[in-house]
């Protein structure tokens, strides 16, 4: 049987995963990416202005992990079995995960994006797509998150 | 010692890679009908654009902008990181040295402060009032100061100086001192294209030593003085050079290499006077080669430094055609000494 202090360990620490991951992923993001940005930016200007997106999408990263973190807040008077604990904790677990690849991501491909595009400004349009894509990552994780604490 | 990656400078230095001059800037320079138009066409190019000099034929005008240029490169991508600036300063010793050599055989040769400073290369480390301290003080407490400072052995130039009276030889000895310096730092790095930069180092002290025997035979100088003068570094074994110093003629010396995988520096050549030019452009067009290898790299640490190597390159090819222009030499014999 579980104890009602691991019920509460559960319901408490998805919503830390999920805050707390995203913000790491986004932080991941922002720093990688912006060093890059701010070398090329300080020569070209219109690099800075273009490749700002790698930074805007990885901040999204933690907002996605703020909004499911809140809705797990609101839930938590619902949360009385350990199946719906276990559900809230697996929704925090996806978020903060996915949130935290989909920096990687978004921290590596925004970094080469700003250097290439510094390089030959006419592969921007081609490349930004690998750091969107990355930012897809985090966005099945908030749907599939959602999803689950619609079940609570 | 690994380095770490500084994304900021490689985004400034992937920024900068297309002002690099492409191969059909240089065909369009080659083509220019005289040195106006020359620099017309190069100062187009923002690295450049301070060349535009009030009186283009003053050769030694030209050369301290141009090396004013390239120094700032060096000054300027060094200044955002303490490790970096530490690389630079040890790749940017051979100029040191020449500087250095300069004061030191200033000296025995009587020159004034004056007729020095012109000729000093613009330091991005440090100041003219450095030389100027170093001038003031005697030939032997510059030498020790060195010893101390970067080049060890600095003090058996002037054991050499006072046997041969020759102040040359105590430029050639700083100058040879700094390249092994800068080779025995660079085989601390690891990592991040280290490897294929000292690679390209070791390759380059090679060149410097078979052209520096060849010439030596070419002017009639004795192995004692070429042997001072040889780097001790590279790939080519001891017993290698020592067997070389031994031949007699500059011809047999090239015929020894032409045999060896140095054999592309000799190539096609046969008077002696075209070698050291088109030689050390082969050099340079293979280094070109390796140096690109780190470029396509944006994690290497040291892609700074690999961008500045082809700037170096660039540059001296650069001086190579104003000088063909300020002399009214035919441009197709531009393309023989120049990497394209």
């Amino acid at each position: 049987m579980v104890d009602g202090l691991s019920l509460e360990l559960l319901k408490y620490s998805s919503v830390a995963l999920s805050v707390g991951l995203s913000a790491l992923g986004a932080l991941i993001g922002i720093s990688w990416s912006s060093k890059a940005i701010a070398g090329a930016g300080s020569e070209k200007p219109e690099v800075a202005s273009r490749n700002i997106i790698s930074v805007v999408l990885a901040e999204a990263l933690a907002i996605y992990g703020l909004i499911v973190g809140l809705l797990l807040i609101l839930k938590m008077g619902s949360i009385d079995s350990l199946g719906k604990a276990l559900m809230a904790f697996t929704a925090g677990c996806i978020m903060g995960f996915t949130a935290l690849i989909s920096g990687l991501g978004i921290g590596s491909c925004g970094r080469s994006l700003a250097l290439g595009s510094a390089r030959r400004p006419e592969i921007f349009s081609r490349l930004v797509l690998g750091v969107v894509l990355c930012e897809a990552i985090g966005l099945y994780g908030l749907v599939t998150s959602l999803l689950l604490i619609m079940r609570i | 010692m690994r380095l770490s990656t500084s994304y900021f400078l490689n985004g400034i230095v992937y920024a900068r890679l297309p002002t690099l001059l492409s191969r059909d800037s240089f065909e369009t320079l080659i083509l220019t009908k005289d040195v106006e138009d020359f620099l017309s066409r190069l100062t187009s190019n923002p690295f450049y654009y301070d060349l535009k000099v009030s009186d283009p034929k003053d050769p030694l005008l030209f050369e301290k902008r141009l090396m004013t240029i390239l120094m700032n490169e060096f000054g300027e991508l060094s200044k955002y990181d303490r490790k970096m600036r530490e690389v630079m300063e040890y790749y940017l010793l051979p100029y040191r040295a020449r500087n250095l050599g300069l004061l030191t055989s200033s000296k025995p040769m009587g020159l004034t402060w004056g007729e020095v400073s012109r000729l000093i290369i613009p330091d991005p480390f440090t100041g003219i009032d450095f030389y100027e301290t170093l001038y003031s003080l005697s030939l032997e407490s510059i030498l020790a100061y060195l010893e101390g400072k970067v080049l060890r052995g600095a003090l058996e130039a002037l054991k050499v100086f006072e046997s041969t009276r020759d102040p040359t030889v105590l430029e050639a000895i700083v100058m040879k001192l700094s390249y092994e310096e800068r080779i025995n730092y660079f085989a601390k790095l690891r990592g991040g294209g280290a490897e294929a930069l000292l690679d390209c180092l070791l390759l380059e002290a090679d060149v410097i030593n078979i052209l520096t025997i060849y010439k030596g035979k070419v002017m009639g100088i004795s192995n004692d003085v070429i042997a001072l003068n040889v780097i001790k570094a590279g790939y080519l074994y001891p017993t290698v050079i020592l067997k070389v110093l031994e031949y007699r003629s500059p011809r047999e010396v090239m015929d020894y290499f032409l045999s060896t995988e140095y054999g592309f520096l000799f190539e096609g050549i046969s008077e002696a006077f075209e070698v050291a030019l088109r030689a050390r452009n082969r050099l340079n067009k293979l280094l070109y080669l390796k140096i690109g290898t780190i470029l396509l790299d944006p994690s290497s640490p040291l892609l700074p430094l690999a961008y500045l190597k082809l700037r170096e390159i660039e540059v001296e090819s650069v001086r190579r055609i104003y000088h063909f222009k300020r002399l009214g030499l035919k441009g197709e014999k531009l393309r023989e000494v120049i990497p394209l």
